[in-house]
């Protein structure tokens, strides 16, 4: 027991590390909001890092050889960063809102680790209510894959509508993190037989 | 749950307490107020042929169906 001790010590220590990392960084997220939203001039944000675009195609028009035949260009399955000077500030909204939710979905998920870790140090750790935790990492994790790929489509979207660049049409596509989904069902199905094999030991507990 | 555990009736019957029933059949007095409180999922065969044995009875002495409501 006294081996264990330090790694349940060690692991205690990185989650308090972590879990106060994400609510220093949501704090600085509202702060960074809250400066956009009321003074622009704090925050340049022409300097930012562009943003992160995904397209299915991307159709270039109006091409020309050396010979001056036209031909058919396109791109696609791409992915890049899109900067734009002087845009308007809905989707750095959009794109703060997308890190907000991930950040939440992280404190969450830091959470319920706290309280499954909670029971390893007391040693009661085998029960139905750490299962249901673990159940509820897996649909946050599940969030995490999906809900800013989401918000990013409709961005994607709103640009490849709305943004004219003389020769090239943007058409946006959705994509997420298949490897993040396949994760979140893994961790599902764990969560479900942790909450089974929870039930039979208390059936066998009940047992007289 | 529709089975009631008697357990509690029986001992005073042979005046005897859940201690020296523990002792005498070597099951926890822990296990035994679960039995006695009717919080017990299962009851081994072993466990109730214990208990039959020193309380000298049936096992429809300690244990008892009752219909729930609505049933016939």
């Amino acid at each position: 027991m006294t081996g264990k001790f330090p790694f349940i010590k060690a692991v205690s220590i990185v989650l308090s590390i972590v879990w106060y990392l994400q609510w220093f960084f949501l704090a600085v997220l509202i702060v960074i909001s809250v400066l956009i939203a009321t003074d622009n001039s704090i925050i340049n944000t022409d300097k930012l890092e562009g943003f992160h675009i995904q397209f299915a195609r991307l159709d270039i028009q109006n091409t020309a050889s050396a010979d001056d035949a036209q031909s058919n260009v396109f791109l696609t399955n791409g992915e890049g960063r899109l900067h734009i000077k002087d845009a308007g500030y809905n989707f750095i909204y959009l794109r703060l809102l997308s890190v907000f939710i991930d950040t939440l979905l992280y404190i969450f998920i830091i959470y319920m680790l706290k309280k499954i870790f909670a029971g390893v140090k007391t040693g009661v750790f085998f029960t139905r209510q750490n299962g249901i935790y673990i159940k509820y990492i897996a649909y946050a994790i599940l969030g995490l894959a999906l809900i800013p790929e989401i918000i990013n489509y409709f961005v994607n979207l709103h640009i490849s509508e709305t943004l004219v660049i003389e020769g090239i049409v943007f058409k946006a596509r959705f994509g997420f993190d298949f490897r993040t989904v396949f994760l979140a069902l893994l961790i599902f199905v764990i969560a479900k037989a942790f909450i089974r094999g929870a039930e039979l030991k208390e059936d066998h507990d009940l047992t007289i | 749950m529709p089975i009631e555990v008697n357990l509690d009736v029986m001992l005073a019957k042979r005046k005897m307490t859940l201690t020296k029933l523990s002792n005498s059949i070597d099951i926890t007095i822990a296990n035994l107020s679960i039995l006695k409180k009717g919080r017990a999922r299962a009851i081994r065969f072993s466990t109730l042929e214990a208990i039959c044995k020193e309380l000298n009875c049936q096992p429809g002495d300690i244990l008892r169906y009752i219909p729930e409501d609505g049933e016939e």
